[in-house]
């Protein structure tokens, strides 16, 4: 444990550490996306095929020690601004330590689908998102380094490709620690 | 270093709750902490501050004073089942390597050493603790646990005499006293202070601070002292004490520093949120160099009349110690590589060499009563050692060999504790059971230790 970690792990004890209280982290990461381009995801898919485009980007925590993560929820929401085209369309969130690892199937935090897809009306409804993350990447809200890879999973149908871009509207996660931390 | 950023804060928190308990005192006597500190034989705070008591006579028969008593360390004996000491440089409770590493028990232990038994442990804090991330938006809310964030300076502190050898004649004392002073303190910036008691959310490009400073001195003084009866009889009388220190400086080191970090033009928004910085001067005069030296003096009064007692005594006075041959430097940092406009910078380099310099020595005194009816003692003491009052009232009512005893203090966090407790006494051997609350831990809540003790009158 370096001194950096002595600090948070210090900080997370006199919180949690010898009771039963927890630690509670929530985190905008929309504001971490906003303004740089990387809270929208164009999209330009053939017919009849199915592709993921998307953004990543990366997001300084505190970093947790070696603490327990209990749940990560996520609430936010994207807009689907689709141009043309039929199909279906997912918004997936993928979670790592690093770039790399968010295109890993197991950083698959959650997916939400998203109404079928048409070229009318643009924008389309908002799709809500209000879900837990996968227990599977719990481990990577301890570190002080997260990426976060927003993706559109388009399904294009027969006829026209789909074209057009997700935006995201907001999103923060809710990331809950307990249990003794040491 | 960001992951310290909170952390900081946090470990002033730790401390700065937990410190100013400590300075309550440890009692080693299970008698004393059955009445809730308060002395109320000729011994212990009366006598070490109030010169005046060397004269007067020592009671007699069951309120006699014991002349030896020897702790029995209950807690040691739980605290080494715990972490065995063929392991102890290796315990994980105290390894920051181990997943099982707790500095908050670490610290408990420090600042209430474990001599004792713990009956009831302080609880810690147990609310949740929310942090509001965002790209340039930074919060933390503590909840209850933020009452526990020090507005105040806050620190630990003593001025010890350890020992002091010498001879009486015919009232006149000449010794040498051993003398030792420490302290510390802490003090947070009016931001840190807001960021976490106040949960004000973190500004970019600003400083978060705490302030410290401490001392540590040790030497001798030769003492030329005086007590005695200057009016009445053995029943009713007044004492009169005096000493006159000539302070002796073995050495001494002094440090004031002002030690925080810069948080960026926005928060989250590099690599890392936060510039560390801090600067400091030392100063010290190491063994061997030039003693230090001054002079001070004790008084003391004390007024006897049957049954009632009433003292006054007042330590250091006047004790200013100089010291002719200190050395000071500046202490600086600044991590540059964070702003990316150079790499980590750390110095320290001489200021002044051979220079004088001069400490001061808290003054600390002790006003005590007592009234003594058949088999029944009460007894009240007003203890100020440099850091803060801490009142002691209490009792002992004497059944045949059994003692029964109860008190309350006032300690420097200003908060009401209470002892309660027993003896019984066969011959010249006591062994008593004393129970006290304290507030010496990381909680709002108290604790209760259990002391045993061993007394030979």
């Amino acid at each position: 444990m370096n001194a950096k970690c002595f600090g948070v792990a210090l900080l997370v004890a006199l919180a949690v550490g010898c009771g039963e209280g927890r630690a509670i982290f929530n985190v905008d990461v929309h504001s971490f996306l906003f303004g740089t381009g990387r809270d929208t995801v164009p999209y330009l898919v053939p017919a009849s095929t199915t592709l993921d485009t998307s953004s990543v980007q990366h997001i300084n925590l505190p970093g947790a020690g070696s603490s327990i993560v209990d749940t990560v929820h996520a609430i936010g929401g994207v807009t689907f601004l689709n141009a043309s085209g039929l199909g279906t369309i997912r918004f997936q969130i993928y979670v790592a330590a690093d770039s790399l690892g968010t295109y890993n199937a197991s950083a698959l935090a959650v997916s939400v689908p998203a109404p079928p897809a048409g070229p009318a009306p643009v924008p389309g409804p908002p799709v809500g998102l209000d879900a837990d993350f996968s227990n599977a990447v719990n481990s990577v809200f301890t570190q002080s380094d997260l990426w976060v890879r927003l993706v559109a999973q388009v399904s294009a149908a027969a006829g026209l490709p789909m074209q057009g871009k997700m935006v995201l509207d907001s999103l923060r996660l809710r990331i809950v620690i307990r249990d003794k931390i040491f | 270093m960001r992951t310290s950023v909170v952390g900081l804060g946090l470990v002033a928190l730790a401390v700065g709750c937990a410190a100013p308990a400590a300075a309550q005192g440890l009692f080693t006597d299970a008698r004393r902490i059955g009445m809730g500190g308060v002395s109320i034989g000729r011994s212990g705070s009366v006598r070490r501050f109030n010169p005046a008591y060397r004269a007067v006579p020592a009671r007699t028969g069951l309120e006699a004073q014991p002349k030896l008593t020897i702790p029995l360390p209950l807690g040691l004996i739980q605290f080494f089942s715990d972490h065995p000491i063929s392991q102890l440089g290796h315990d994980p409770t105290f390894s920051p390597d181990s997943a099982a590493f707790n500095p908050v028990q670490a610290l408990d232990y420090v600042l209430n050493p474990p001599l004792f038994y713990e009956v009831k442990q302080a609880p810690t804090p147990t609310n949740d603790v929310t942090f509001g991330i965002g790209k340039n938006f930074l919060q933390v809310n503590l909840g209850q646990a933020s009452e526990l964030v020090p507005e105040d300076e806050f620190g630990l502190g003593s001025s010890t005499r350890l020992l002091d050898p010498g001879f009486d004649v015919k009232g006149v004392r000449v010794s040498v006293m051993t003398w030792l002073h420490t302290e510390a303190g802490f003090q947070l910036g009016n931001t840190l202070l807001a960021f976490l008691h106040d949960s004000v959310p973190a500004q970019d490009n600003t400083r978060y601070n705490v302030l410290t400073d401490g001392i540590v001195e040790a030497g001798f003084a030769p003492t030329l002292g005086y007590a005695g009866r200057v009016w009445g009889d053995t029943a009713t009388g007044i004492y009169l004490g005096g000493a006159l220190h000539y302070y002796l400086g073995v050495g001494y080191a002094k440090f004031t520093g002002d030690g925080g970090f810069i948080t960026g033009p926005i928060i989250f928004g590099g690599t890392n949120p936060v510039t560390p910085d801090g600067s400091g001067l030392t100063q010290y005069s190491k063994p061997g160099h030039k003693l230090g030296h001054g002079v001070g003096g004790d008084i003391g009064i004390a007024w006897i009349s049957g049954p009632l007692e009433l003292g006054f005594g007042v330590n250091d006075i006047g004790a200013t110690i100089t010291w002719p041959d200190t050395r000071q430097d500046s202490a600086y940092y600044r991590d540059s590589t964070v702003a990316g406009t150079g790499s980590p910078l750390g110095y320290s380099k001489p200021f002044a060499n051979h220079v004088e310099t001069k400490t001061k020595l808290p003054v600390s005194y002790v006003a005590n009563l007592a009234y003594t009816i058949g088999t029944t003692t009460l007894a009240a003491d007003l203890v100020n050692n440099g850091r803060g009052t801490t009142l002691h009232l209490g009792g002992e009512k004497r059944l045949g060999l059994v003692a029964l005893r109860g008190g309350v203090s006032r300690d420097q966090r200003k908060r009401l504790e209470f002892g309660w407790g027993g003896g019984v006494r066969l011959g010249g051997v006591s062994l008593d059971l004393g129970f006290w609350t304290h507030s010496n831990s990381l909680s709002n809540e108290r604790a209760i230790t259990m002391a045993t003790s061993l007394s030979i009158y």
